[in-house]
């Protein structure tokens, strides 16, 4: 646009070097201010990418560096095929992110309804609900290794008043019940929040209409309500489940994948491949193959969202 | 006696809401309270087998976290969170003009990449990076992590910068160019100040972010540049003993910045998380 003009007005001339500078800056003008955030992606994203799928073929040791790499083939995806670890924290991360998710939109998804009306106050409750999404996870892990302690934690002495003799995350039956919980607790949040917003900007119009149709309760629900936030609900739904693959920073803190790994989901268990046994080839095998996992979900995200610029 | 009747099934259904309501508080705000409540309470009292809600409130814990350096590590917090966050938003902004003013067809391509990137598991980075860092020697340094938070903030702030800078009208930057504005001084000078709310808004997501986050945190620091998140987690994971009393205090210190900035754009939090897919 810019551009032409000046190329004109300089054509007779000697072009003095900082127009020619401002010149060819104005006409590539995009390129250059794309450039700063491309550089810092690409050097923490695209350059470790490559490096992982280098770093996948060999044999390495943090800690003791100059024993350097060693060559190993595919024999680190190999490895992951007959690992039992690596299914073992594949099918609980399942579990966790079907346990979780499903509760969390099925009490999100009630809170929104119930927030759906006129209620004094609303907007300060509404806020109040927000706060464990919010929270920082690490301190999140914190509150609830405080309130579940085996000896002083206060819903475990209530409970166990009920006579519920629940062990939460220090016993091996019901530790991943428990980050289940959490989860819940932290999240459901999130989906009430897109809900909500959801709900809220369905046209009454069409709620009014419904019901003098004869639409109430659960028929208006579901043949009115649901259909209508399809796409909402299912941008909720993908998000949650994304950001529920990458647990990690809650359950780290409050088991570090224990007891006897029946709370390790995957991202702990490529921590620990990596940083506790030093396994980094290994780890960064594992990673791959994450990697090529959350693709597919952002490609479906794609698809679903008919995400456009 | 119809008229009652409906009356009766009105104030029912209000006292139902209500109490409905009040369940859903407490079930998310107890946790949180009771951990609140501690940091007030003797060190005694956080450990003892019999639960109060009334205690003689003291500031023990308190003092004791805020003799411990604690203030160390919150500045390293302030320095990681502050430079990520200036980095992010300046070439999130930057980017986000380009794509908003500029006619580029791989406008798509780049969608995807950064969409690619918001949903990206840190784990499924954080190997080669580690390797990296240390071979590079940004491994304990502000420098590294900064460079890691910028990243993960960028996606989120080209996206919402796009959408703000889209809200512009044109005609007010081509005016601009009649009076001979070139392209950077037509964004700092002319765009820029217009969606200062909305930069505002992309900061404070990139802040909360920054703050909370843990495992870039936990690897690529040593006690030196270790972040407030991260001490805190150390505090519970490294000691043999923990100390629930300074615990307490120091997780109630540590969720300040997120819980105040959060609260603050409220209107704006659908937007952020779900990266604008809703409004």
């Amino acid at each position: 646009m810019g551009s032409g003009s000046h190329a004109e007005l300089s054509a007779g001339f000697e072009e003095t070097r900082s127009v020619r500078v401002k010149r060819i800056l104005n006409s590539n003008w995009t390129t250059f201010f794309l450039l700063p955030a491309f550089v810092v992606i690409a050097f923490v994203t695209l350059f470790p990418f490559f490096y992982s799928l280098f770093l996948s073929v060999m044999q390495y040791n943090p800690v003791r560096p100059w024993y350097g790499f060693k060559f190993v083939g595919i024999r680190n995806f190999a490895e992951i095929l007959t690992d039992d670890t690596v299914w073992n924290s594949i099918s609980i991360t399942f579990t966790f992110v079907a346990g979780a998710v499903s509760v969390e939109f099925i009490l999100g998804f009630a809170i929104a309804l119930l927030f759906n009306q006129e209620i004094p106050g609303k907007k300060v409750f509404r806020s109040i609900i927000l706060i464990p999404m919010i929270l920082t996870p690490v301190v999140v892990g914190l509150i609830w290794k405080y309130t579940l302690n085996h000896n002083f934690g206060v819903l475990q002495i209530w409970t166990s008043k009920l006579g519920l003799n629940f062990e939460w995350h220090h016993s091996m039956k019901t530790a991943l019940l428990t980050m289940i919980l959490v989860d819940i607790w932290e999240w459901t949040p999130f989906i009430f929040l897109i809900l909500l917003a959801g709900l809220m900007a369905v046209p009454q119009e069409i709620v009014e209409m419904a019901k003098i149709d004869g639409a109430h309760g659960f028929k208006l629900l579901f043949r009115v309500l649901v259909p209508f936030l399809r796409k909402v609900i299912l941008i909720a739904l993908i998000l949650r489940i994304v950001d529920a693959v990458r647990v990690f920073d809650t359950i780290w803190v409050l088991t570090k994948g224990g007891p006897s790994r029946v709370t390790e989901v995957y991202s702990i268990h490529v921590f620990r491949e990596g940083f506790q046994f030093m396994n980094i080839g290994y780890a960064a095998a594992l990673s791959l193959v994450l990697l090529v996992f959350v693709l597919g979900l952002s490609i479906l995200f794609i698809k679903v969202t008919k995400f456009e610029v | 006696m119809r008229f009652y009747g409906s009356k009766l099934k009105r104030t029912a259904k209000w006292v139902l809401t209500y109490i409905a309501v009040g369940a859903v508080l407490a079930f998310f705000i107890f946790p949180v309270l009771w951990e609140l409540l501690a940091s007030f309470k003797p060190p005694a009292e956080v450990i003892s087998s019999e639960p109060h809600f009334l205690f003689k409130p003291t500031l023990e814990s308190w003092r004791s976290i805020f003799t411990s350096g604690i203030f160390h590590n919150f500045k390293n917090s302030l320095i990681v969170v502050g430079g990520s966050t200036l980095l992010a938003t300046f070439f999130g902004s930057l980017a986000g003009y380009a794509l908003a003013r500029g006619k580029l067809r791989s406008r798509k391509v780049i969608a995807m990449e950064m969409l690619t990137l918001r949903m990206l598991p840190p784990i499924a980075m954080i190997i080669p990076i580690f390797v990296l860092f240390q071979k590079m020697h940004l491994h304990n340094t502000y420098l590294g992590l900064i460079l890691m938070y910028t990243t993960a903030n960028l996606p989120l702030s080209v996206w919402l910068m796009l959408g703000y800078f889209g809200g512009v009208p044109e005609e007010i930057g081509e005016a601009a160019m009649v009076d001979g504005c070139g392209r950077f001084r037509m964004y700092w000078q002319v765009e820029l100040p217009l969606i200062l709310p909305g930069l505002a808004t992309t900061a404070i997501f990139c802040v909360i972010f920054a703050w909370n986050e843990f495992m870039f945190g936990v690897l690529l620091t040593k006690i030196e540049t270790a972040t407030l998140t991260v001490v805190t987690a150390r505090e519970v994971l490294q000691r043999t003993g923990i100390d629930w009393s300074a615990l307490a205090s120091l997780s109630i210190f540590t969720i300040l910045v997120p819980l105040i900035f959060a609260l603050s754009i409220q209107k704006s939090l659908v937007k952020g998380m779900t990266l604008g897919a809703i409004k």
